[in-house]
């Protein structure tokens, strides 16, 4: 299944979000908009560390908490929560 | 202090990005950091590192129009680029100049152009993370990156701004409010010749953002010019890199 969002973080930018899930996991994800993460590639790291989770809030979030965290990321204008909240919004919740 | 001063000139996208990138890689921490001073021929958009370009631009219309269209280095939105003055400032991350804290660094070197605009009578401030304000109105959009363990940040200054123009050549995500989004971002921005009602050449706005950069970091721009080993570099990544649909069409 294939979906698509746009989503305005609160307090943050508009993220745009392009899914591929399948049986309530995440087989591709991409993560565009006008924020600012620091390195750079670390939105790459972020993006395949999310390759076969479950499209479930919380895990979402620790996905995403582990990856940051791993590689000490700076984000400015998105955080975990609101790229969750986004991710479900592609996958129609 | 000693600070090297660049002004290339107008130059195409492409070749814009490569020079800022250039100077980024090659930079060592001995150097005197960078201040350069661009604009752009022809007008431009750059989108943000993180943004998709068939998401965000009329890719058709520039094309049509002689627009380039080009993926900035530098996260951020996309930009039209047209009458205004580009700066690019580039030192070294382990520089007593500029603050690990990304925020911080932000305010530092923008408060370079807060003081440039004082020498053009206006009154800006520095509004976080990465605008400059005159009355509220965005007047300058800045934008950082860290790569080669080096900062280099680079941002616009606008000299005149056509908001209709811009959206034209943007995509937006809800084409029904088009019209209430260009009236808001109408209100949101200024620009130089707006706020002075008269019209300001690049000359004048460059010598006002160099006493700024002076003034801001006790130093003195001493005008030079690309190293060959700079222009060689930046040569190859505008033909590798930034002219490149692999790299503009990335995401």
């Amino acid at each position: 299944m294939i979906g698509k969002s746009v989503y305005k973080i609160p307090e943050g930018k508009l993220v745009k979000i392009s899914l591929d899930f399948k049986e309530e996991k995440i087989n591709f994800v991409r993560i565009t908009g006008d924020f600012f993460l620091h390195p750079e590639n670390g939105l790459e790291l972020i993006e395949q560390e999310l390759k076969g989770t479950e499209l479930e809030k919380e895990s979402i979030i620790q996905s995403i908490q582990k990856t940051v965290e791993k590689n000490s990321l700076d984000l400015f204008g998105l955080n975990p929560k609101g790229i969750a909240d986004a991710i479900l919004k592609a996958k129609g919740d | 202090m000693e600070f090297r001063l660049l002004e290339t000139g107008f130059n195409d996208s492409f070749s814009n990005m490569a020079i800022d990138t250039a100077i980024n890689t090659l930079h060592k921490p001995e150097n005197p950091p960078t201040v350069r001073f661009y604009g752009w021929a022809p007008s431009a958009v750059s989108i943000g590192y993180f943004q998709s370009l068939k998401e965000e631009v009329e890719d058709e219309k520039c094309r049509e129009k002689g627009i380039d269209v080009v993926r900035r280095l530098t996260g951020g939105g996309a930009v039209f680029h047209e009458k205004e003055l580009t700066y690019s400032f580039v030192c070294s991350e382990k520089s007593e100049l500029v603050s690990k804290n990304i925020l911080e660094s932000y305010k530092k070197i923008c408060n370079s152009l807060v003081l440039g605009f004082k020498h053009l009578n206006l009154k800006a401030s520095f509004v976080p993370l990465n605008d400059i304000v005159v009355k509220n109105q965005k007047i300058s959009g800045n934008a950082q990156t860290r790569r080669n363990n080096n900062v280099l940040q680079h941002g616009t200054v606008l000299m005149e701004v056509d908001v209709d123009k811009m959206f034209s050549l943007l995509l937006v995500p809800d084409e029904k409010i088009k019209g209430k989004l260009i009236e808001t971002v109408k209100q949101r921005v200024t620009s130089i010749n707006n706020q002075l009602n008269r019209k300001v050449e690049f000359s004048e706005v460059s010598k006002a953002m160099k006493k700024g950069f002076e003034e801001n970091f006790n130093a003195e721009l001493i005008k030079g010019e690309l190293t060959a080993e700079e222009a060689k570099l930046a040569e190859k990544i505008k033909k590798e890199k930034f002219s490149q649909k692999g790299w503009n069409y990335k995401r």
